[in-house]
């Protein structure tokens, strides 16, 4: 009753009968593996047009996995001045103007995708991430580092926004600045956000330590992912998909 | 600068923290305490006076004009705000640029905006930082470097979020006597603290979180 009105997550929680669950559909190691492969293709290729295919899959998955992209994106809008800022200056510094519309809108495509490849993951809650890596043999410790990392993104957003509200109560009208002095803001503005990132990362993992994280050698679980036939399917689609663009690359890349 | 409010209503969506109904006059150069448990609400009120919060209902009048529309740019000129935590308030990257550049933003000569830069710090004993980096500084320096910025401003309010946190008494001692010449120079002063012998020492007038709402 209770996991009647929620996403992909719904599966992982525990249901209140007194045999343990085992945990399927989907199985997070096929996100893991998909996410693997579009955050690679968004990183290797640079060509806007070849990024095309890899953001369209990226938004696909995102639908179908009922990733809560909107959630992500209305919380990472702080950083889309940032993104965009960045996108503006690799336009502006990489020659003639169609090259460097292209230049830019393949920067902006890679940082959708990989926006969306968090937004996929996010799509699952915590606890089956880090099951899901324990059970790909990464160490417990990296695993849970690496699912805390992803609800950090949002704060990243949530931090840079509030140093923009508060350059503006320092009677700082961004509004009226010209597009240079603005830039040299931001950028400004990448530093303590960061420090401050990092910072309350660092005050975290102390925290954690301090209440005994890693305290016992080793963690059992109640709840073992069993890939079922259906994720083995979705595994080799996948595959297929990855097969087909990389395909599709080297045929671009040959004839066109 | 006189601030007022007019029935001003907010809740944090979806149903959480409301309040309802604020109506509170501050005259010009006045400085007012606003005392109450924690969770009352000051902070809210605080962030709502400066427009980083919109009222669900409601009025903030500055100087009698409503500032609903105004950019928070605009009303950063006249209402300087002190968050909780100073480092979020430090944007350069060195101690004096980050008191310069808003100067120098606003069209002074970046000598006469170094010089007073150097003024304020020294009068908050942190001239000997001037190139130090402000993510370097302590929560005391921070706190100190964001009153300096926030007074080099000179605004007609200020409204400061637990002023005294992270303060020795010598240096809560200079924080006062900046807040006792701001005042007399027509500043109205909001101090949200919980530190009542700060308050005892600096505030005119104190007033309750919960005798403000109706």
């Amino acid at each position: 009753m209770l996991n009647k009105n929620r996403a992909v997550g719904a599966a992982f929680l525990p249901p209140a009968h007194k045999k343990p669950p085992a945990y399927h559909n989907p199985d997070p190691r096929v996100a893991f593996l998909f996410v693997f492969l579009l955050s690679t293709a968004g990183v290797l290729l640079r060509d806007a047009l070849l990024l095309t295919p890899v953001l369209l899959s990226a938004v696909a998955a995102a639908i179908c996995a009922r990733a809560p992209v909107g959630q992500v994106l209305k919380r990472l809008r702080g950083l889309w001045i940032m993104l965009l800022s960045v996108t503006a200056l690799q336009t502006l510094f990489s020659g003639n103007i169609l090259h460097g519309l292209l230049v830019g809108a393949a920067v902006l495509e890679r940082l959708v995708i990989l926006m969306l490849g968090g937004a996929v993951l996010a799509a699952w809650p915590g606890h089956a991430l880090v099951q899901g890596m324990l059970q790909l043999r990464l160490p417990y410790q990296l695993a849970f580092m690496v699912s805390a990392g992803l609800r950090f993104v949002p704060q990243f957003g949530e931090c840079f926004r509030d140093s923009l509200t508060a350059i503006q109560l320092r009677g700082v009208d961004l509004r009226r600045l010209k597009l240079k002095v603005r830039l040299r803001i931001y950028t400004w503005l990448l530093m303590p956000t960061v420090a401050m990132g990092v910072s309350r990362a660092k005050s975290t993992a102390m925290a954690m330590e301090l209440r005994g994280f890693g305290a016992h050698e080793k963690r059992g679980s109640y709840a073992p992912l069993r890939m079922q036939a259906k994720d083995w399917l979705a595994f080799a689609g996948i595959l297929f998909w990855a097969a087909g663009l990389a395909a599709g690359i080297i045929l671009w890349r040959t004839y066109a | 600068m006189t601030i007022s409010t007019l029935n001003l209503s907010f809740q944090y969506p979806p149903s959480g923290f409301r309040l309802r109904g604020v109506n509170f006059t501050m005259a010009a150069g006045e400085t007012l305490a606003l005392t109450g448990p924690n969770g009352s609400g000051k902070t809210t009120l605080g962030k709502l006076l400066c427009g980083l919060l919109r009222p669900c209902g409601g009025a903030v009048l500055l100087d009698g004009e409503n500032a609903a529309r105004w950019s928070l740019g605009r009303r950063g000129q006249r209402i300087g705000y002190l968050f909780q935590e100073p480092a979020r308030q430090l944007f350069a990257p060195t101690v004096l640029e980050d008191l310069t550049f808003p100067q120098e933003l606003q069209g002074i000569a970046p000598e006469e905006a170094q010089t007073r830069a150097m003024e304020l710090l020294s009068r908050f004993e942190l001239d000997n930082f001037a190139q130090r980096g402000t993510l370097t500084l302590s929560r005391g320096e921070q706190q100190r470097l964001a009153i300096c910025g926030l007074l080099l401003n000179k605004p007609g309010a200020l409204v400061l979020d637990e002023p005294t946190t992270g303060l020795d008494p010598r240096r809560k001692a200079i924080l006062s006597n900046a807040i006792r010449e701001a005042a007399k120079d027509g500043t109205s002063i909001l101090l949200i603290t919980h530190d009542m012998e700060f308050v005892q020492d600096n505030a005119q007038r104190e007033v309750k979180m919960e005798e403000l709402q109706c």
